[in-house]
C-alpha cells in the first residue's frame, strides 16, 4: 500500500505543475492582451492512462497534454482574401483621388477655366476684330491653355515616377518580409520536428502572410514535407520553405516610365514580370497603367483635335493689316506627332510676335469682318471629338474619373467594413478577453490551493505511519 | 455567445469613436465652408453640372457686356439714321421749295450753300465711329465710308455678333444700301450716291435750273424711304436683343439656383446635422469611457 501512497503524493505535485502551467499560459495570454496578431492559447489537461489494480480502475491524475493556440485556418484564409483587396482599393482609392484633386481641386479647374477664358477672348475678338490688344490676349489666353494642359501633363508624369518610387520601396519591404517569413518557417520546422507546437511563432508567420497579402495577391499552401509553399500572381512561386524569390522594379523590362515589378526565379536565375490584380501593388499599377496613361492620352488627343481644327479654320482667313492680303496661316504649331502633341503645341512663332497675322476675316482687305472669328466660337461647341465638343469630352474626362474615385471610395469602405468583420470574428476566437483570464487566474490558483492540500494530506498520513513504528 | 476579446474591445471603441468624430467633422467642415461638394465624387454628375453652370454664368456675364456694346452700336446707328433723315426731310423741303418758278436765281444760290452744308453734314453723320468702328462701312470699318466728293468706299459686309450660347445677330445695316451709287435721277445716265444727288441738287440751285432741282425730289423720297427700312430693321432687331437679354437674365438666374442647390448647404440643416453629430461624439466618448473601465481583475482581492 506504501506505494499507492507514494503515487497519491506524485499525482499531487503534478497537478502542482499542471497547475503552475495553467498560471504561466494565462500569464503569457494576458501579457499578450494587446499584442497585434496574438491568438490566445489555451492548455489542454488529460487524464493519464488508468491503472488496474485488484480488479479497479485506479486514476493516476492528470497531466498536460498540448498547449495550442485558439485559431481558425478557414478563417485566417477569408481574411487573406479580404487582405488583398484592401490593399488593392486603398492603393487605388487614394490614387483616385489624388488625380481629381490635381484636375478638381476644390471644384475648380485650372484647365476648363483656362478654355473658357480662351473663349472669352475669342468673343471679345469676334466683337472687336480691329483691336491689336484683343489679338495680344487671345494670344496670351492660347499660351496660358497650352501651359496649363502641359502643366497637367506633368503632374501625371511626376504621379507616375512617384508610384515607381513607391513600387520600389515597396519591393524592398516585401524583400525583407519574405526573409522573415524564412526564418520563421525555418524555426517553427526545427520545433515542430521536436514535437512542440510553436504557437507564437505561427503567430507570427501569419502575422507576415497577412502583411505580404496586404501588398500582392498571394495563395498559400501548406506541405507536410517542404513546410510553406507561396505562389503569386499568375500562379508564379514565391517561396517554397526557406528559400524565396527577390522583388524588384525593373526598367528592363516595360519602360523607363512604367518598368515593370519583376521577381526572381525561385531557383536563382532568371526572373518573372509580376502582373498582381489585387494588393497594394495591384492597385499602384492599375493607376500607373492604366489610369494615368488614359488620362494622358484623352488630355492630348482633346489638344490635338481642337488644335488641328482651329487650324483648319484659321487657314481660311485672313489677318489685318499687313496680312490682310494673304491666307493659310496656322494657329497651332507642333502638330506633326498626333500622340505627343500635348509636349510641342504652341502657338506659331508669326502670331505671337505679330498678332495682327491672326486670322479673323473671310475676305482679304476687311478688318471689321469677324466671320472666322465667329467660326472659332462655333468650334469650342461644335462635335469633335466621339460626337463630343471639346468641353463635353473634358467634362466627361474628368466626371469618368470623379465616378470611377466614389465607385473605389465606396469599394474601399465595403472592404475595410468585411476585414473589420472578420478580424471580429478572429479576436472572438483567437482574442484574449482579461475576464476569462482572471477566472482562469482563479481556478488555477484554487486547483494549485488543492493540490498542495493533497501532498500536505499525505504528509500527515506519512508522520502517521512512521510513528506507528515507535 | 460572441466572445468579446480586449483587442476587439478596445479596437472597436476605437473604430466607434473615429466614426463619430469622422461625421462629426464632415458636417463641421460643411457648416464651416457652406459648400456641400469639396471633390468630383461627392457628386460625380452634380459637380460636372456646378464646372458646366459656372462657365455657362461666365459667359452670361460676357453676352451682357456684349449685348451692352450691341446696343450702343445699334442706338448710334438708329438716332445718325434718324439724323440723315431729317437732313433729308430738310433737303426735299428746299428742293419742293425752290422748284416752284416763283424764286430767283440769287435765292436759289443763298439755298444752295444751305444744301451744300446739309451735304457736308450727311457725310460726317455717315462716318460716324462707335468705339474705333465706322458703322456704315461694312466690313471696313476702319476707313470713312463716305470720302469727301460723296463716293462710298464701304461694303456690304454683315457683322454678326454672338448674343447668347447659339444666336449670332448682325448688328450693323449696310452703308451700301443708304449711301452708295444706287439712285438714279432724271436725265443722268450713271446711277448716283447719295451725297451726289445732294450734289446734284446743290448744282441745280447754283445754276438756278429748275427742272434739276425739280428731277431729284423723287430721288429723296426713294432715299427718305431706304433710310427710313434701315430704321424700322433697326428697331425690331433691339427688340430681339431685349428679348435675348430676357431669356439671358432668366437662365442666369435658373443657373444661380441649380447652381446652389448643388453646392451650397443648406444652413440650418447643416446647423441640426451638427448639433446631432456633437451630442453623437459625446455620449459615444462617455459610454466608451464607462465601458472600458470594468474588468473582474478589479474585483479579485
Amino acid at each position: 500500500m506504501s506505494s499507492s501512497l507514494q503515487s497519491i503524493m506524485n499525482m499531487g505535485s503534478e497537478s502542482l505543475q499542471n497547475s503552475r502551467q495553467g498560471l504561466d499560459v494565462t500569464g503569457h495570454n494576458i501579457a499578450n492582451a494587446q499584442t497585434p496578431g496574438y491568438s490566445k492559447q489555451v492548455i489542454n489537461l488529460q487524464t493519464k492512462i488508468p491503472t488496474l489494480r485488484g480488479g479497479h480502475c485506479f486514476g493516476n491524475g492528470a497531466r498536460v497534454n498540448d498547449i495550442a493556440r485558439s485559431h481558425d485556418r478557414f478563417l485566417e484564409t477569408q481574411i487573406l482574401k479580404e487582405s488583398h483587396h484592401l490593399g488593392y482599393t486603398e492603393a487605388q482609392g487614394k490614387g483616385l483621388i489624388d488625380l481629381e484633386d490635381l484636375f478638381n481641386p476644390e471644384l475648380t479647374s485650372t484647365v476648363r477655366d483656362r478654355m473658357v477664358a480662351f473663349e472669352n477672348s475669342l468673343r471679345d475678338l469676334s466683337n472687336f476684330p480691329e483691336e491689336t490688344s484683343v489679338r495680344l490676349n487671345v494670344v496670351e489666353c492660347a499660351q496660358t491653355l497650352i501651359q496649363s494642359l502641359q502643366a497637367n501633363d506633368n503632374s501625371l508624369n511626376n504621379m507616375s515616377r512617384d508610384i515607381n518610387a513607391e513600387l520600389d520601396s515597396h519591393c524592398s519591404t516585401l524583400n525583407k518580409k519574405f526573409s522573415s517569413l524564412a526564418q520563421v518557417n525555418q524555426s517553427i520546422k526545427e520545433l515542430k520536428s521536436n514535437g512542440s507546437s510553436p504557437g507564437d511563432l505561427e503567430d507570427q508567420r501569419d502575422g507576415l502572410i497577412r502583411d505580404i497579402s496586404h501588398f500582392i495577391d498571394i495563395k498559400v499552401y501548406e506541405d507536410e514535407r517542404t513546410g510553406y509553399i507561396i505562389r503569386g500572381p499568375g500562379d508564379v512561386l514565391l517561396m517554397e520553405g526557406q528559400t524565396h524569390s527577390l522583388f524588384s522594379v525593373d526598367p528592363s523590362q516595360g519602360t523607363v516610365e512604367q518598368p515593370a515589378f519583376t521577381c526572381s526565379d525561385i531557383t536563382g536565375t532568371g526572373s518573372h514580370v509580376l502582373k498582381p490584380k489585387e494588393g497594394r501593388l495591384g492597385g499602384l499599377l492599375n493607376i500607373r497603367d492604366s489610369y494615368i496613361p488614359k488620362l494622358r492620352e484623352n488630355l492630348n488627343t482633346m489638344a490635338y483635335s481642337y488644335a488641328r481644327k482651329f487650324n483648319e479654320t484659321h487657314e481660311e482667313g485672313f489677318g489685318v493689316g499687313d496680312y490682310s492680303e494673304t491666307s493659310g496661316r496656322k494657329f497651332f504649331e507642333g502638330l506633326d506627332d498626333p500622340r505627343n502633341v500635348l509636349k510641342n503645341l504652341k502657338v506659331t512663332a508669326l502670331i505671337q510676335e505679330d498678332p495682327r497675322a491672326l486670322a479673323t476675316a473671310i475676305t482679304g482687305h476687311s478688318p471689321g469682318d469677324n466671320v472666322i472669328a465667329n467660326r472659332y466660337l462655333k468650334l469650342l461647341h461644335d462635335p469633335l471629338i466621339d460626337r463630343k465638343s471639346t468641353l463635353e469630352f473634358y467634362d466627361t474626362i474628368v466626371g469618368n474619373l470623379g465616378t470611377h474615385s466614389l465607385r473605389s471610395q465606396n469599394d474601399l469602405k465595403a472592404s475595410k467594413i468585411v476585414v473589420a468583420q472578420l478580424d471580429g470574428r478572429k479576436e472572438s476566437i483567437s482574442g484574449v478577453s482579461l475576464d476569462e483570464e482572471a477566472t482562469e487566474l482563479i481556478k488555477y490558483q484554487h486547483l494549485f490551493a488543492a493540490s498542495s492540500k493533497i501532498i500536505t494530506t499525505m504528509d500527515e498520513l506519512f508522520q502517521v505511519i512512521l510513528q506507528l513504528k515507535r | 455567445m460572441t466572445r468579446i476579446s480586449e483587442r476587439s474591445r478596445i479596437a472597436s471603441t476605437q473604430t466607434r469613436i473615429g466614426y463619430a468624430k469622422e461625421l462629426a467633422d464632415k458636417s463641421q467642415q460643411d457648416a464651416v465652408s457652406g459648400r456641400k461638394l469639396h471633390h468630383i465624387s461627392d457628386n460625380p454628375v452634380g459637380s460636372t453640372q456646378i464646372l458646366r453652370n459656372r462657365h455657362k454664368l461666365e459667359n452670361i456675364q460676357q453676352y451682357r457686356r456684349t449685348s451692352e456694346f450691341v446696343k450702343g452700336y445699334m442706338a448710334l446707328t438708329e438716332n445718325t439714321l434718324l439724323s440723315i433723315n431729317d437732313v433729308l426731310i430738310r433737303t426735299k423741303e428746299l428742293g419742293v421749295q425752290q422748284a416752284n418758278a416763283t424764286w430767283d436765281a440769287t435765292a436759289r444760290k443763298a439755298v444752295a450753300s444751305e444744301v451744300h452744308e446739309l451735304k457736308d453734314h450727311l457725310i460726317s453723320l455717315a462716318n460716324t465711329k462707335y468705339n474705333g468702328k465706322f458703322i456704315f462701312g461694312g466690313f471696313q470699318s476702319q476707313l470713312p465710308p463716305v470720302s469727301p466728293d460723296g463716293t462710298f468706299t464701304g461694303d456690304d459686309g454683315s457683322i454678326f455678333i454672338q448674343v447668347d450660347d447659339d444666336t449670332f445677330r448682325p448688328i450693323n445695316i449696310s452703308g451700301k444700301k443708304v449711301f452708295d451709287r444706287i439712285y438714279s435721277v432724271e436725265g443722268r445716265e450713271d446711277k448716283l450716291t447719295l451725297a451726289e444727288v445732294l450734289d446734284h441738287l446743290y448744282l441745280g440751285l447754283e445754276h438756278n435750273q429748275a427742272d434739276k432741282i425739280f428731277s431729284v425730289l423723287p430721288t429723296l423720297e426713294t432715299a427718305m424711304e431706304n433710310t427710313i427700312q434701315a430704321i424700322t430693321s433697326l428697331g425690331s432687331r433691339r427688340q430681339a436683343l431685349d428679348d435675348v437679354s430676357q431669356r439671358t437674365d432668366f437662365a442666369e438666374e435658373h443657373l444661380l439656383s441649380q447652381s446652389n442647390q448643388l453646392e451650397s448647404t443648406d444652413m440650418i440643416q447643416a446647423a441640426l446635422d451638427l448639433q446631432r453629430m456633437k451630442t453623437g461624439l459625446e455620449f459615444t466618448l462617455q459610454s466608451s469611457a464607462q465601458m472600458l473601465s470594468p474588468s473582474l481583475l478589479q474585483f479579485l482581492k
